[in-house]
């Protein structure tokens, strides 16, 4: 039995997190976040400026060490076995993280070598052409538009089709067509099953795309479930829009 | 306040909160472990040792002569790398100049009421300022000995400093406006490399007139016939006139040289100002649809990698040949620019030879410069941890360990500098034994030797690859390779860190493996004395790589360990 399925109908999350703390000296950024995401499912993460959110992503991707609680991944625990982890995630940062030097063909191969993705050039003339980058296969970052190197990025992260994906304002300079077909493609791959955390100030995006919402203020969750939950839950039956929540909810937090 | 006022008070409040940002960073210990190290080493290596410079400074009678001969050895060091610079500027394709505007720059100033000639002065003044203070602590160290004015070697260092960065601003915009008028890159380079060429053919063919290269005391005399010459000074003048005015003891030629100086200073503002439509579009940084770099490249066309890349096996292999690709695309030019200069070098060297001499000469010297390659390539190819720091976030979330990282990203470096020391010891091996056997030792003693060094230099190289990289591991902040932190504060203490670093590594990781290597070829000793240093090179060798494995080992945690929130945080 894979180690990210258990025994009744129900599968296991692909994402477990539990009692996550992140602390910056004397700051506490991340206070006992604990959630899970299940496979297909989309988790969408707001908060004001500086409640935690990147910090919380940044934890999950295994880049910054947690200073206390657990992160499972397919089963896995990150801290004891990060390279296995890590093999099923994808982190999508606001601002693409690419190599200066190596062409966009030359970033996918990369990626693929990194992942064992053995039929990589297919998939990537097709995700290139998803993201509308053919032609542009020998172009290296600089020559590329601030929305191309995103799309560069998000192509790089899909390439080894990962089980859970963590972006951070995934629809940071995308046009309009751009952000249409990003949804479409990340609504796919919920559809295959993996399953994605989002983190984003965009609410409209979030209260269209996400099934389940974590609000996090001053690093804690102050809310998670769904909309109808959060709404039924605070604004007691009106029918409240996720941006009047929000401001309801994060308003009061600290005073 | 006025937009010059404004930009001046930026200038000042930028300096201030970065000495404060690095002041912070000592309340960490292992950054007040790094500066109390740094001040031991400038203490005991440096500083403790200038009353005995002074004293040698006051024998005057007996000093005058031991003197000169310390300046005109200054000078052809300073005066070579002044031309390594030159050359480079004009070889190397740089991302970043000295007048690269920054995204925030763009952003507030470009886009708001500052004209282009204030932003240029504000890049301008930066760059003098960061050219004066190195220079004034480098004249602190080295101005007081040879009876050398301090004020005078730190005026002239930054003088110089400040004119090579001028000058490689300048050549990188000339070649921006070559690109945009559609030349093709492989010309962009030849040009400037035929005219380095020439360049130290006349150099060579000048110093050649001034008789057969002497030793130590006939350097001064030597040196006096090659200064009676003006073309080459003028030719080289943007190096000369700095280290004519750092080292002259005449007022006269100082006063002379800080006045051709001034004029060069004066020369390179008219020709930065004459390309200034050139540097708005060029200064931009990549993201904000400029570049020099991308200006500079042909659209479209595949470049070449290291070798095709599958997408089976080890996945940290992807890593090394990410890192080739990049040293075969940002390290051409300096790589064509260190043979050229090497080859003038070499020719130098020759014309005081025999000719039935110069086949083990020119062997002694690949040699010799194949172990100076292991000594100094470390440090001056930093495609590994140090070039990827800026990327932290993307290396952490890749799925290796911290060993299997840092490893695979020295592999790079420490294969490219083997071939190169490899091609050179081939060199030595063969023209060795072309050559007659009263001019090196016997040929099987110097074929032990040669094959030796192709055992152990590579590991040596890769053991300063290790200094280097745990410096960057340990201290991140000091490592980043920027063009504008390159130069600065941190730049330095990396530099004499890893130098101290340097120094603990080979006492510490060559003494076990030196005196291994030594017992192996004790015992071996009685088949014969080849048979003895080439076991010998090999224990040590493989002692050596060993201790590398166990430090990379370690070193993966401490980076498995790494903050890059605390550790890179601005």
């Amino acid at each position: 039995m894979p180690p990210h399925t258990v025994a009744m109908d129900r599968p296991a999350p692909i994402l477990d997190v539990r009692r996550l703390g992140r602390r910056y000296g004397a700051l506490d950024a991340v206070r006992e976040l604990s959630f899970s995401v299940a496979p297909g499912e989309i988790l969408g993460v707001v908060g004001p400026n500086g409640a935690g959110k990147t910090s919380t992503l940044r934890c999950l991707a295994g880049i910054l060490q947690p200073s206390g609680g657990a992160i499972r991944i397919c089963g896995r625990d990150l801290s004891t076995e990060p390279v296995e982890a890590k093999r099923e995630l994808a982190f999508l940062p606001d601002e693409p993280r690419l190599f200066e030097y190596l062409s966009v063909q030359e970033h996918l191969n990369f990626v693929a070598r990194l992942y064992g993705v053995e039929d990589w050039e297919d998939k990537a003339r097709g995700l290139l052409a998803e993201l509308e980058l053919t032609g542009r296969e020998h172009a290296r970052p600089p020559e590329l538009s601030r929305g191309m190197k995103q799309k560069l990025a998000i192509a790089c992260g899909l390439l080894h089709s990962p089980r859970l994906l963590l972006l951070d304002e995934p629809l940071t300079g995308l046009d309009p067509l751009g952000i249409h077909r990003m949804k479409a493609t990340l609504r796919a791959r919920t559809r295959e099953g993996a399953a994605l955390v989002l983190s984003s100030h965009l609410l409209p995006l979030v209260e269209e795309l996400c099934d389940r919402i974590l609000v996090i203020a001053q690093g804690r969750c102050v809310a998670l479930g769904t909309l109808a939950e959060i709404r039924e839950r605070l604004a007691e039956g009106q029918e409240d829009s996720l941006e009047q929540l929000f401001v309801r909810i994060t308003s009061g937090v600290g005073a | 306040m006025s937009t010059t006022g404004a930009l001046l008070w930026l200038t000042w409040r930028q300096a201030v909160n970065r000495a404060r940002t690095e002041l912070r960073r000592l309340r960490q210990p292992r950054y007040l472990l790094g500066i109390l190290a740094i001040a031991g080493y400038l203490w005991f290596f440096i500083l403790s040792r200038m009353p005995q410079l002074e004293e040698l400074e006051g024998l005057r009678t007996v000093g005058q002569e031991r003197q000169a001969v310390w300046r005109v050895a200054l000078k052809l060091f300073l005066l070579a790398s002044g031309v390594a610079a030159l050359s480079g500027a004009w070889l190397t394709r740089r991302a970043r100049t000295a007048l690269t505007l920054s995204e925030a720059e763009v952003t507030l100033l470009l886009g708001g009421p500052v004209s282009a000639r204030q932003l240029l002065h504000l890049r301008l003044l930066r760059l003098l300022v960061r050219a004066l203070l190195p220079a004034a602590l480098w004249a602190l160290l080295v101005g007081r000995g040879g009876g050398l004015d301090p004020i005078q070697v730190g005026a002239g260092l930054g003088l110089g400093a400040f004119l090579l960065g001028l000058h490689a601003a300048g050549a990188a915009l000339v070649r921006a406006r070559l690109a945009a008028a559609g030349w093709h890159p492989g010309l962009q380079r030849a040009l400037p490399l035929l005219a380095t060429g020439l360049l130290l053919l006349f150099a060579i063919l000048e110093l050649r007139a001034a008789g057969p290269l002497p030793g130590p005391k006939g350097v001064v005399a030597w040196w006096g016939r090659v200064e009676e010459g003006w073309l080459l000074e003028l030719l080289l003048a943007p190096v000369w006139l700095p280290v004519e005015l750092a080292l002259s003891t005449e007022r006269a030629t100082t006063t002379w040289a800080a006045l051709g100086c001034l004029a060069l200073v004066a020369a390179h503002y008219v020709w930065l100002r004459a390309l200034e439509s050139t540097w708005l579009q060029a200064a931009l940084p990549s993201g904000d649809g400029g570049g020099i770099e991308r200006s500079a490249r042909v659209r479209g066309r595949a470049a070449m990698t290291a070798w095709r890349l599958g997408a089976r096996g080890a996945p940290a292999l992807a890593l090394v040949w990410k890192n080739l690709t990049a040293a075969t695309r940002l390290q051409t030019g300096r790589f064509w620019a260190i043979g050229l200069l090497m080859g003038g070098a070499a020719a130098l060297v020759l014309v005081g030879v025999p000719p039935e001499g110069r086949g083990a000469v020119l062997a002694m010297l690949c040699m010799t410069v194949a172990g100076f390659c292991a000594l100094i390539g470390p440090g001056a190819l930093r495609i590994d941890l140090r070039m990827e720091l800026e990327g932290l976030d993307a290396l952490r979330a890749l799925p290796l360990r911290g060993w299997q990282l840092l490893g695979a990203l020295m592999i790079a470096p420490a294969a490219a500098l083997a071939m190169v020391e490899w091609a050179l010891l081939l060199a030595a091996l063969l023209l060795g034994r072309m050559a007659p056997a009263e001019w090196l030792p016997p040929q099987d003693a110097w074929t032990a030797w040669v094959v030796a060094a192709m055992a152990g230099l590579p590991v040596v190289t890769l053991a300063g690859l290790t200094v280097h990289n745990a410096v960057a591991v340990y201290f991140p902040a000091w490592s980043r390779v920027e063009e504008e932190k390159g130069r600065g504060f941190e730049a330095f203490g990396q530099r004499l860190l890893t130098l101290f670093g340097t120094l603990l590594a080979l006492i510490g990781g060559g003494l076990p493996a030196g005196f291994l290597g030594l017992v192996v070829g004790v015992l071996l000793w009685q088949f014969g004395s080849g048979t003895a240093l080439l076991a010998g090179a090999l224990a040590a060798t493989l002692t050596l790589l060993l201790e590398v494995l166990v430090v990379v080992w370690v070193l993966g945690r401490a980076f498995e360990r790494l903050d890059p929130a605390r550790e890179l945080a601005p």
